[in-house]
């Protein structure tokens, strides 16, 4: 866990969509057709991760205590796993943040939009021509 | 602007020698259309093409300027479709597309090849077999093809039903037989303006967000239809899609329906239930955004990452709420009647 909290991340590629509603911050993972909703101090986290901040500087700046990084951790490991956050290099001078009190993260997903692309793929052109053979991921346009 | 894509140089070759192709034939008719901000010359290479789409569209006002050229043929008994490197057998969808180009292959959906070169604002739909077009495709015709035509622009077809009053309009999102078609259908026959119950385009413009119809159509399943008796002279065909009867509407001339954009006033989640009384409570728009998206991201294929920020700006550019109309469609209306004065 103390690990992820000092990674650095960004966003995990064009495919992953975010946006802030002000009350809730909703991300679009399109390659995979996932939605989320993010709660409690969750949008804090993923503004500050993408500004090139650590879980821990991010919990610092929260006032979080052990058990808050700990939840902090698990929540950006939970990201990783849904595939919205990539390793990135350590910036030089991150943007400073201004956060909130910190309250448990946690997030909801929609599948609806990845229940539709089970049953009903769109194949889409790569260098390989069209149509598009799905035969390596680093291929997809 | 969509960004180009890997398969970039593929898109403009195939759309560049398939609207050659495509053009280079004999057109028959030619419809002048207004689709939102959009006035579309539509030319049909032969009669059965135009009488299975041209009525579901509304006629421009006279003297208007085209912005686009719409040329719709359909392929001789025989006759190969220009598919790149596959057959018309191919059943997954297929796409490619430019900053300025845009090709799709409809597969299962549809015997349908689109595509839309924004640089000289001709598009082309190419049939396979007109006579297996789908009623669904006949009451809302080449949606893709028209959506691509949006992606330079603020507007965006969306999965949703919307009715107005005035130049006020509520949008109806939510999964399909949550009731947005009741809903819109119920406000016509009550005199409110239909701008559809199916397909609608909105304009994600910040500060005036708008609704614009598409389509003059509607679609009735064989259980709503004795809840809309003015509605059964709309009737022009029963169609059977996916295993249910349904009723197909040509709503062309019924009184109050003009295209048109109107103020987008609130965006409304329909979800029934079970209140004995129309209820209007909060909703996430994280939830909204992912019953619209999925719908409208499948049916119209392309460009995500840019209709999906369309998408979500639109929502944050009105009020939204979760509405169950509850048992007594009349009760629904006079309520949502009330939150537009």
């Amino acid at each position: 866990m103390s690990d992820t909290l000092d990674l650095v991340f960004s966003a995990s590629g064009p495919e992953v969509i975010f946006e802030n509603f002000g009350d809730e911050m909703v991300i679009a993972n399109l390659e995979s057709g996932f939605f989320y909703s993010l709660d409690g101090s969750g949008a804090d986290i993923w503004n500050s991760l993408l500004a090139g901040h650590t879980g821990r500087q991010y919990a610092a700046a929260s006032n979080a205590d052990v058990d808050g990084a700990a939840a902090i951790a698990r929540f950006i490991a939970e990201l990783r796993s849904e595939g919205l956050l990539a390793d990135a290099a350590r910036p030089a001078a991150p943007d400073p943040i201004s956060v909130a009190a910190f309250a448990p993260p946690s997030m909801q997903r929609f599948d609806d939009l990845q229940g539709l692309l089970l049953v009903d793929p769109i194949h889409e052109a790569s260098p390989a021509g069209w149509p598009f053979v799905q035969a390596s991921d680093d291929l997809r346009g | 602007m969509i960004e180009a894509k890997r398969g970039g140089a593929i898109a403009e070759a195939a759309a560049s020698n398939i609207v050659r192709a495509a053009t280079d034939r004999p057109f028959v008719a030619s419809r002048i259309v207004e689709v939102g901000p959009l006035t579309i010359a539509i030319h049909f290479a032969d009669r059965d093409l135009e009488a299975q789409f041209a009525d579901a569209f509304y006629p421009a006002p006279a003297a208007r300027v085209t912005s686009w050229s719409l040329f719709v043929v359909a392929a001789a008994k025989g006759e190969a479709l220009p598919l790149p490197g596959f057959s018309a057998d191919e059943p997954d969808m297929r796409l490619v597309e430019s900053a300025d180009r845009y090709c799709l292959w409809m597969g299962r959906h549809s015997p349908s090849l689109y595509v839309v070169d924004r640089r000289s604002r001709r598009a082309v739909c190419w049939i396979a077999d007109k006579g297996a077009v789908r009623a669904w495709e006949r009451s809302r015709p080449f949606l893709p093809a028209l959506q691509a035509m949006f992606d330079d622009s603020s507007w965006l077809a969306v999965h949703a039903a919307a009715l107005a009053l005035e130049d006020r309009a509520i949008l109806f999102a939510g999964p399909g037989r949550a009731g947005k078609t009741t809903l819109s259908l119920a406000g016509l026959e009550a005199g409110w303006r239909f701008i559809g119950d199916d397909y609608v385009l909105v304009d994600s413009r910040d500060g005036a967000p708008a609704v614009a119809s598409l389509f003059a159509t509607a679609r009735l399943r064989d259980d709503m239809v004795a809840r809309f008796p003015k509605l059964a002279g709309a009737r022009t065909a029963i169609s059977h899609d996916f295993g249910e009867r349904r009723h197909e509407l040509s709503l062309q001339g019924f009184p109050g329906l003009r295209p048109g954009a109107a103020r987008l006033k609130r965006i409304l989640y329909v979800e029934r239930s079970g209140h004995p009384a129309p209820d209007v409570a909060p909703v996430r728009r994280s939830q909204i955004l992912a019953s619209m998206a999925a719908n409208t991201l499948i049916a119209t294929p392309g460009a995500r990452e840019p209709r999906l920020r369309k998408l979500a700006r639109l929502l944050t550019a009105a009020p939204v709420a979760r509405f169950d109309p509850g048992p007594r469609i009349g009760d629904a209306l006079a309520l949502l009647s009330a939150s537009l004065a």
